[in-house]
């Protein structure tokens, strides 16, 4: 079995970002807080650089709502 | 004045980083901007790597980093911080879609890993994540029976492994027999004359008792804002004047509630609670529709996905608190990726 992507770009930065989050946690608090940091701004960075949508849901909104 | 202004400020920015979280690790996978099938092999090389270290540590007495055991837990680079059982259960269903879903399925491989992962679990000394593993795994291996028996087979074979260390291994032994009595020690302040610190031993019963006090206690609808139990709690008690004394030490309050929900409830009220209710309940129906509705390709995955997403909403787990970085990114990551993968079927198998 193999799994199919439609990779728009290469993202590798992202990719690895993305890889690295099961052993960000194997990090002190304060180093897995710095990865969160670098983790959204270059996410944040990729959506603006390929203009991308970021899809909102109702939920979306319900848990922003929430957190604030 | 103006300091605690920003100090609010700046825990309300903290608390939003969530969300942001989520927000955008569910769209990453929405519009497949990344490989998931290596994240799978990450979290399954991670599981390895520290359950091998916490079986070490009660093999030769350290791991390889020559970390030891602390206050009777097994934590390995996790240090002070007992999360290592709540570590390797999160990321154990991610590894097995990896071994059982993705990777040439063998059989003996996928028992390897469940045994070295349930292992890790159960030698943190950490109870929950090692009953929530065993209930939960019997849960996949109940839903998959039809397609899949090999995995109730392993299962069976499991349980008397389990058991026999349990029951004869005098640390598990005597860990697992205080199930009855759970008790946490935290360093809490006392609220006498004083006002100094000292070591308080408490139940959890006692902190859910003090919890739904300081629910109804004031702010009830709107809650008091995230991380505030301790405040609210501590003036719940200098108002009522019902100052504690267990097992000899007088005690004040809990710096959280060790439990979801109520968490919710006080830092969000119900109002709050309603609408993390909602979005939780919608979340579930849309998880457990795709495991009824999706074809039979997609059945194993979506099975081991919302066992994984009912772990973390189960009512009767002792929970960290959410809106502590750790904890937070923990639930926030795992949710966003759990409904990322299965509401815009990325997986073509």
């Amino acid at each position: 079995m193999t799994i199919n992507f439609i990779s728009k770009e290469n993202n590798k930065i992202l990719n690895i970002l993305f890889l690295s989050i099961p052993a960000a946690f194997l990090l002190p608090v304060n180093f897995s807080n710095i990865f969160c940091i670098i983790y959204l701004l270059t996410t944040f960075y990729f959506f603006r650089k390929y203009d991308l949508n970021i899809k909102t849901d109702i939920l979306d909104i319900i848990l922003f709502f929430f957190s604030v | 004045m103006i300091k605690n202004l920003s100090l609010n400020i700046l825990n309300k920015v903290s608390i939003i980083r969530f969300f942001f979280i989520y927000w955008l690790t569910k769209n990453i996978l929405q519009q497949n901007l990344i490989k998931i099938e290596g994240f799978f092999k990450v979290s399954l090389f991670c599981i390895t790597f520290i359950s091998i270290n916490i079986i070490l540590m009660h093999l030769i007495g350290n791991d390889i980093f020559g970390n030891k055991e602390i206050a009777n837990r097994f934590s390995t680079i996790f240090g002070e911080r007992a999360v290592a059982g709540t570590y390797l259960l999160n990321f154990f269903f991610f590894g097995f879609i990896y071994v059982n879903c993705l990777n040439k399925k063998n059989i003996l491989i996928t028992f390897f890993f469940i045994l070295l992962t349930g292992l890790g679990i159960l030698f943190t000394l950490d109870r929950m994540p090692f009953i929530l593993f065993v209930t939960f795994f019997f849960f996949i291996c109940l839903l998959n029976l039809k397609k899949d028996y090999k995995l109730f087979i392993i299962f069976l074979i499991l349980i008397p492994i389990f058991l026999f260390l349990l029951l004869k291994y005098e640390k598990l032994f005597t860990r697992y027999s205080k199930l009855s009595a759970l008790e946490v020690k935290e360093l809490i302040l006392v609220l006498d004359k004083n006002n100094k610190d000292t070591q308080g031993i408490y139940s959890y019963s006692s902190i859910i008792k003090d919890s739904i006090n300081t629910i109804f206690f004031e702010k009830t609808l709107i809650g008091s804002g995230t991380s505030s139990f301790y405040s609210r709690c501590r003036d719940f008690r200098l108002q009522t004047q019902k100052l504690s004394i267990i097992h000899g030490y007088a005690y004040a309050c809990p710096k959280h509630t060790h439990h979801l929900y109520l968490e919710i409830l006080i830092s969000g009220g119900i109002l709050g609670f309603i609408i993390f209710a909602i979005a939780i309940i919608i979340k579930f129906f849309v998880l457990t529709k795709n495991v009824l509705v999706q074809g039979t390709s997609y059945y194993t995955i979506n099975s081991i996905l919302l066992t994984s997403f009912l772990v973390e909403i189960f009512p009767f787990r002792v929970y960290g608190d959410i809106f502590n970085s750790y904890n937070g990114l923990f639930f926030f990551f795992k949710i966003s990726i759990i409904y990322g993968i299965m509401k815009y079927k990325i997986l073509k198998i």
